[in-house]
């Protein structure tokens, strides 16, 4: 039985009336990949962003390798190997590739002193920095101003300055989100071949994508957890199936 | 309730138009002047209280248009530097007129002298600020919740853009609020005028003042305003009996703990108040 | 934060400017413009070391100049230190106030920090004026501080004094490159860029702005040490925040967020000055006309506009090839 790398209990999460989400309780399980799937509003990105530490108000405690993080802010959580992924793609818009990649680095350097870099540790990351480059695909363009590149781009570049600072657990918030459909089955590899030994939070909302990448799926509505379980059982489940009666259903 | 004048029209232009107006108080010193010249020349203080409003509402729709207005799109500090620049010019230009030493203004006959009330002699002129103050409050109250024209300055100050779309005269609405914003210093000024010297440093001195009061009713909200205006007369008022020398410190000691544990100032209620 | 040909061609010609200037015996006026000139340029990338860098708006850095005036006043009249001592606990009090400002001031974004910060900075203003008026002369101010001496030379001679101060203006500019080189200025930029980002990916993003502002103080206090030493006399209007007000102007007319925009904007603004109050007594008046037509049709300042155009026209040279 693998070790529980992230674990929330009893996380809810009110905007006045209204919960956003609402006693979510959950293990995810080291190595394994779940694909967080749900209507709109239905809480999952609330509920990322409790599990990242953007969401800092909530009932309920966040645990990360067993420790209490519920009061963690984000850049604690980053530290201790928690990588997050945007839905709105976040990165230095007016830096080149390359040193948007830099700054990912950079965020591993032990300690606080930021005036000057030792020169060890430069080599180390620019190693990794090649490496991430060529794994997302954009050794081409690294000296290119991130903000001019193309979108899907973009998305790898998201993904890479995610990735940079090898973090244990990955919690990406549509990653596939405006990819072309010629681009997702190169999409996906990435992310396959990116989750093998970590443990990933998936939130997608093209369910061949999310079934075909998770081991577990769990399904939000309303706040709650309805549903939760292998793809195959997921996706005979009649809950399930009926929250979606209407939209596309795949 | 002099203060309550002045700042309604800095918490109006906030709340409508998400401008700080640094250059309020440079409207309220042109005001006080403009009617201290009209009552000079025509002999009446309602005339100068008139054109004072007048003036200082035209100076302010023209500002609006010409300088504001390029700004918009812009992010909020342009804004608020560029009133900053408008305290230098309204300064100078005052200067000008003017020069730099400081008038007076008659008390008008009318409401000169005192009375006795509640234990004490009062100038019957500060009973006339209060009364006065009250109902440009109810006034300005009407005109925002009951008007046409308010809704209208409503839906734009919380969507622009689908009263744009709508066809209604966005650009025009805000040059509007802004002039009554600075009419009503100017307006201030006038009234403020027998009281007080006039003189230049009554711009950069009285923004201050302005803010603290905004900022604990909260931007925007005009019953706040109210509230908070008669929050700080109170304070001052004790304050000078009891801690003379502690009354400055002590309203800006309660504004930064306002700014820093309830920003939305301390008469905010959860629905949008004018 | 990478440094373009433009900085370095720039760079060089300010640095000759302010060589050869004064070589030409100009007269003890224009010389005392131009240390006057040259403090305040420091004052302002001090100042823009936040507000550029960072985008926040502060209009409480007169406080930091003003503890820096007072620092080296009080040092050298009532402790008998010579200018030097004055001088570090200038850059030392600055650096505590700003530390001090930040603890209130970081709580809060926006419209409401430019507030905390104007609200803190009037309130040590109406301290100085009255309150400590034992202490800070109230508006009488403290006269007769000193000015550096060391190697036998007279520092009072203004000349001497000029090349002083250009001296730790070129050592300011020199701290400033190398911060905004340097990993700490790439965060910074990155922080800029997209704090969100910078957030997830595990900075400290309050620790980075605070040591900011504890530079920018710093920096600004160190100004103010300089100044009160120029005019030989210290007092309370240093802190009010019309100071902020201007170093605010001066560092937008010039170019906030450039390497030489807030130096450029105090010579224009100096200069200006100069030049409108000799034909007229309403020269602030003018400048606020000048600097409000700036704001509204050059918004990147006069070395942003600069830059921009030296940009366009290096890309257009190269134009076929790409």
């Amino acid at each position: 039985m693998s070790q529980v790398a992230l674990k929330c209990d009893g996380v809810t999460v009110s905007y006045g009336a209204l919960r956003a989400v609402n006693n979510v309780s959950h293990d995810f399980h080291e190595g394994r990949i779940y694909g967080l799937i749900g209507p709109n509003g239905a809480g999952k990105t609330t509920l990322l962003n409790v599990l990242a530490g953007r969401q800092m108000r909530h009932d309920g405690k966040v645990f990360c390798q067993g420790q209490e993080i519920s009061q963690c802010p984000a850049y604690v959580r980053a530290r201790m190997g928690i990588g997050r992924s945007f839905q709105i793609i976040k990165i230095f818009g007016e830096m080149t590739v390359e040193e948007n990649l830099f700054i990912a680095a950079q965020s591993r350097r032990p300690g606080f002193q930021p005036f000057w870099i030792s020169s060890s540790f430069d080599r180390k990351f620019r190693e990794q920095l090649d490496a991430i480059l060529e794994l997302t695909g954009l050794t081409a363009h690294r000296d290119e101003i991130a903000g001019t590149l193309p979108y899907g781009l973009q998305r790898s570049l998201e993904l890479g300055v995610t990735l940079l600072p090898d973090p244990k657990i990955l919690l990406l918030d549509e990653p596939l989100a405006g990819i072309g459909h010629h681009e997702i089955q190169a999409a996906l590899e990435l992310i396959h071949k990116v989750a093998q030994g970590r443990t990933v939070l998936l939130i997608e909302h093209n369910m061949d994508a999310v079934m075909s990448l998770s081991h577990e799926i769990v399904v939000m509505n309303n706040g709650s957890v309805i549903a939760c379980g292998s793809p195959e059982s997921i996706r005979k489940d009649e809950s399930v199936r009926s929250i979606y009666l209407g939209e596309d259903a795949q | 309730m002099l203060l309550f004048l002045l700042a309604a029209g800095l918490t109006l232009i906030f709340g409508m138009l998400g401008v700080i107006n640094f250059a309020h108080g440079a409207i309220y010193m042109l005001g006080a002047y403009v009617s201290f010249e009209t009552g000079r020349r025509t002999g009446s203080f309602l005339m100068g209280a008139l054109v004072a409003t007048l003036v200082t509402a035209v100076v302010g729709a023209v500002v609006e248009k010409l300088t504001l207005r390029p700004l918009y799109d812009r992010p909020h500090f342009y804004q608020l530097i560029l009133t900053f620049g408008l305290i230098l010019v309204l300064g100078d230009a005052v200067r000008f007129f003017w020069g730099p030493g400081y008038q007076e203004v008659p008390i008008p006959q009318l409401w000169s002298g005192t009375v006795d009330m509640l234990g004490s002699t009062i100038p019957i002129y500060r009973l006339f600020v209060i009364g006065f103050g009250a109902f440009i409050s109810i006034g300005l109250y009407l005109l925002l919740e009951k008007s046409t024209f308010g809704m209208l300055v409503r839906a734009a100050s919380s969507d622009a853009e689908m009263v744009r779309i709508l066809g209604l005269p966005v650009g025009t609405v805000r040059m509007a609020v802004f002039a009554i914003g600075c009419g009503l210093s100017g307006l201030a000024g006038a009234i403020a005028a027998p009281l007080f010297p006039i003189e230049l440093g009554m711009a950069t001195n009285t923004i201050i003042d302005c803010f603290i009061v905004v900022i604990l009713g909260g931007l925007g909200n005009i019953r706040g305003a109210i509230a908070a205006s008669m929050l700080i007369g109170m304070v001052r008022a004790l304050g000078y009996v009891y801690m003379p020398g502690w009354v400055d410190i002590m309203t800006f000691v309660l504004l930064i703990g306002t700014l820093l544990t309830r920003p939305q100032g301390l008469f905010h209620r959860a629905t949008r108040t004018a | 934060m990478k440094f373009t040909k433009f900085d370095i061609y720039f760079g060089l010609l300010l640095a000759a400017a302010s060589i050869i200037v004064p070589l030409l015996n100009p007269g003890e006026a224009t010389i005392q413009l131009l240390t006057l000139a040259a403090i305040w340029a420091i004052f302002a990338v001090g100042f823009d070391f936040v507000f550029g860098s960072l985008g926040m708006v502060s209009f409480g850095h007169a406080t930091f100049l003003g503890v820096g005036g007072y620092a080296v006043a009080l040092a050298t009249q009532k402790y008998g230190l010579p200018f030097y001592g004055g001088a570090v606990m200038a850059i030392a009090v600055g650096a505590a106030f700003a530390l001090l400002f930040s603890f209130f001031a970081l709580r809060v974004s926006g419209i409401f920090f430019a507030l905390v910060t104007l609200a803190l900075s009037q309130l040590i203003f109406i301290l100085a004026d009255s309150k400590l008026r034992g202490f800070t002369g109230g508006s009488d101010g403290i006269s007769g501080v000193e000015r550096p001496s060391f190697m036998g030379i007279d520092f009072y001679d203004p000349v001497a004094y000029y090349w002083f101060v250009l001296g730790v203006y070129a050592l300011v500019m020199l701290v400033v490159i190398s911060l905004r080189s340097s990993p700490f200025g790439r965060v910074i930029a990155a922080i800029r860029d997209n704090e969100t980002r910078a957030d997830q990916l595990g900075f400290n993003i309050n620790r980075y702005k605070q040591i900011t502002f504890v530079i920018s103080g710093a920096l600004s206090g160190l100004a103010g040490a300089l100044l009160a030493s120029l005019l030989m006399y210290m007092n309370p209007q240093m802190l009010h925040w019309t100071t902020s007000g201007d170093v605010i102007i001066m560092t937008l007319l010039g170019g906030s967020g450039t390497l030489w925009g807030a130096t450029v904007g105090v010579i224009v603004f100096e200069f200006l000055k100069e030049w409108l109050s000799s034909w007229t007594e309403y020269w602030y008046g003018v400048l606020g006309v000048v600097f409000i037509l700036v704001t509204i049709f050059f918004p990147r300042g006069i070395v942003g506009e600069l830059e921009k155009a030296f940009a366009t026209y290096q890309k257009n040279r190269r134009g076929g090839v790409q």
